[in-house]
C-alpha cells in the first residue's frame, strides 16, 4: 500500500490505544459496505427482490398471457395476471394449479372471484366465468423460501412459472 | 420463518449497517434523523414479528435480541480484536492545535465539527487552543485543552 495513502501517525500523552491499522482495515470495509449498501438499493430498484422489470416475466401462448414475478419476498403479496384476449370466447376460463405449487403459496384472493374452484387429483381447478377479453389476477403470498417451480394451464394453455423466494 | 433466525438476522443487518454508516452517523442526530429511525424502527418491526403477534413470539423475540446483544458484550470483554472491530476505537484528530486532515476525512469529521464541540465543552475559540481533540467510539469528540 502506498505510504501517502495511510493517516497521519501521531504520539500524543493520550492514554488511549487507537489500533491504527484496524482502523484503517474498518474503514475499507466501511467503504465496501457503502458500495454493498448501493448495489443492494440498485438491485432493488430494477427489481431483483420483486415488483420491477428483472422480476417480471410475461410469457404468451395462444391467445393468453401471463404475468408473473421471477423473484419475490417471504411472506409478502405477489401478483399473478393471467390476461385472456379472445374476443370470441363466450364459455370463460379456467386456470388450473397444480396442488403441489400452490402448498408453497396462500392464495390471499383471486379478482375476478371464480365462479367455482375443484380439486381434481394433484391439480386446482379455479373456474371463471366471462367473455371477451379480461384479465384475472391471483394474490398468493409466499409460504416458502428458496426456488419454486410449477406450471400452470389456462383453458389448454400450460405456462411454466419459476420462482425465487428471498427470505 | 423461525422468529430465533428472525431476530438474529436483523439484528445482525442492522449492526453492519450502522457500523457502514460510521460512528459519526448517531452521535449528532438532526430531526430528520430521528424521523428516519422511527420509520427504519417501523421496518424492522414488521420483519422481526412477521405474522406472528402472539405474547409467546414477543418474549422469543425480545429475549434473542437481549441474548444475541449480550453475547456481543461478552465477546467484546473477552476479545481485544472483537471490540475493535463491532465498535471501532478512539482516533486522536488534532494534535498540539494541528489538525490531522487524513484522520478527519476517513472518519467524515471536519474542523467545524471539532471547534464546535471545542466551544460546547470548553468555551474555546480557536484550533490552537486545542491540545488534543479525540472522536472517541461512541462518536462524540472530546477536547482537551492547552
Amino acid at each position: 500500500m502506498p505510504q501517502k495513502e495511510s493517516v497521519e501517525r501521531v504520539k500524543t500523552d493520550l492514554e488511549i490505544e487507537e489500533h491504527l491499522p484496524m482502523q484503517e482495515r474498518g474503514w475499507k470495509a466501511q467503504a465496501i459496505g457503502l458500495y454493498f449498501i448501493l448495489a443492494m438499493v440498485a438491485t432493488a430498484s430494477a427489481g431483483l427482490y420483486g415488483d420491477g422489470p428483472i422480476s417480471k416475466k410475461k410469457s404468451t401462448e395462444n391467445t393468453t398471457t401471463v404475468e408473473h414475478q421471477r423473484f419475490y419476498r417471504f411472506q409478502s403479496r405477489m401478483e399473478l395476471k393471467v390476461e385472456l384476449n379472445n374476443s370470441s370466447k363466450t364459455n370463460g376460463a379456467t386456470v388450473a394449479f397444480p396442488a403441489k405449487y400452490l402448498e408453497h403459496f396462500q392464495v390471499d384472493s383471486i379478482l375476478p372471484e371464480p365462479e367455482k374452484n375443484v380439486v381434481d387429483g394433484d391439480h386446482v381447478i379455479y373456474y371463471f366465468d366471462g367473455s371477451g377479453n379480461f384479465t384475472i389476477t391471483f394474490f398468493l403470498i409466499p409460504r416458502s423460501i428458496g426456488a419454486i417451480d410449477g406450471s400452470i394451464a389456462v383453458d389448454k394453455s400450460h405456462f411454466e412459472l419459476k420462482h425465487f423466494i428471498f427470505p | 420463518m423461525n422468529p430465533v433466525v428472525r431476530g438474529l438476522a436483523v439484528y445482525l443487518f442492522v449492526y453492519v449497517v450502522f457500523r457502514i454508516l460510521g460512528k459519526r452517523s448517531l452521535a449528532e442526530i438532526t430531526t430528520f434523523d430521528f424521523v428516519l429511525l422511527l420509520i427504519i424502527s417501523e421496518a424492522t418491526t414488521d420483519a422481526l414479528i412477521g405474522e406472528d403477534y402472539s405474547l409467546m413470539g414477543c418474549f422469543i423475540m425480545v429475549c434473542t435480541l437481549v441474548g444475541v446483544d449480550y453475547l456481543f458484550s461478552v465477546v467484546k470483554s473477552k476479545s481485544k480484536w472483537f471490540e475493535v472491530v463491532s465498535e471501532g476505537a478512539p482516533l486522536v484528530l488534532v494534535d498540539k492545535g494541528q489538525p490531522l486532515k487524513k484522520r478527519m476525512e476517513k472518519s467524515k469529521v471536519d474542523e467545524s465539527d471539532v471547534l464546535e464541540a471545542a466551544r460546547e465543552m470548553h468555551g474555546l475559540e480557536k484550533m490552537s487552543q486545542i491540545k488534543y481533540a479525540v472522536l472517541e467510539r461512541d462518536g462524540t469528540i472530546s477536547i482537551i485543552p492547552n
